[in-house]
């Protein structure tokens, strides 16, 4: 079983992989707090791989695709003025991906 | 370093190299190391990205492990978090940043180093980094993918 086995078919090929990795096995992806959310899209600005979109109706960015995210990239988060993105403790995704490293070799 | 040290890409009216020798992480940020330390740094892709830096404010932490932020950057057109690439305690943060944090878009893989460490895990840090004939290859399906945005 290759990793190519394994990734989301839907993913544009791009994002499917990560370092030789299924993407999706990855837990690295924004959360926005909808309280904080003010909709000023600086983050949709910020980021170019359509992570984020703008529901109109509630005038907020949701996460639309997450894992369009590039991993450990977080600077989103200095875009936004109201502290509203969170990303998991890279110690937890670091550990996620070494063990993930085992089950598909490097190269 | 002469010009067969490199791989390199260009296009437009820039020349994206990747020296020979040192260690890539997927985030963009090498490594090159020496005995137990590493001098690490940030891609020329990813300096051309961000257009000229204009401050660079290292982490308080003086162990930082791999994947852990090492510094964040701030050129004109954004702010980013750099990623260390190798675990390890630190030795120096490049005392010309200070005055001088350009030297990082003028010469990314020597005068604009970032950071020395002390190597604490290099081994298992290795197996999650590129060489450098694959880091082109994942840079050059970068610069494609930043063109067609």
């Amino acid at each position: 079983m290759s990793a190519k086995d394994d990734v989301l078919p839907e993913l544009e090929e791009r994002y499917q992989l990560y370092l030789g990795m299924p993407r999706q096995f990855i837990p690295w992806y924004p959360t926005i707090d909808a309280e904080k959310c003010i909709g000023c899209k600086k983050c949709m600005d910020f980021c170019h791989d359509t992570v984020y979109a703008f529901v109109e109706a509630d005038k907020k960015v949701i996460v639309q695709d997450r894992w369009h995210c590039q991993v450990y990239c977080q600077s989103c988060t200095h875009a936004c003025p109201k502290d509203a993105i969170t990303f998991p403790e890279r110690a937890d995704v670091k550990a996620a991906i070494r063990e993930l490293r085992q089950k598909y070799p490097a190269y | 370093m002469k010009t067969s040290e490199f791989y390199e890409l260009s296009f437009d009216k820039f020349g994206l190299k990747v020296p020979k020798g040192y260690w890539f992480a997927g985030y963009d940020t090498w490594a090159k190391v020496d005995g137990n330390q590493a001098t690490v740094g940030i891609t020329d892709f990813l300096q051309t990205k961000m257009g000229d830096v204009a401050f660079f404010t290292p982490s308080e932490d003086q162990v930082l492990e791999q994947d852990d932020v090492l510094g964040t950057i701030e050129s004109i057109k954004a702010t980013i978090d750099l990623t260390m690439p190798v675990s390890g305690r630190v030795v120096e943060y490049n005392p010309r940043l200070k005055e001088h944090p350009e030297v990082i878009s003028e010469d990314p893989y020597g005068d604009g180093w970032i950071v020395k460490v002390e190597l604490s895990d290099w081994e298992a840090d290795r197996t999650m980094l590129l060489p450098a004939d694959k880091y082109f290859e994942l840079m050059q399906e970068k610069v494609k993918n930043a063109l067609a945005d």
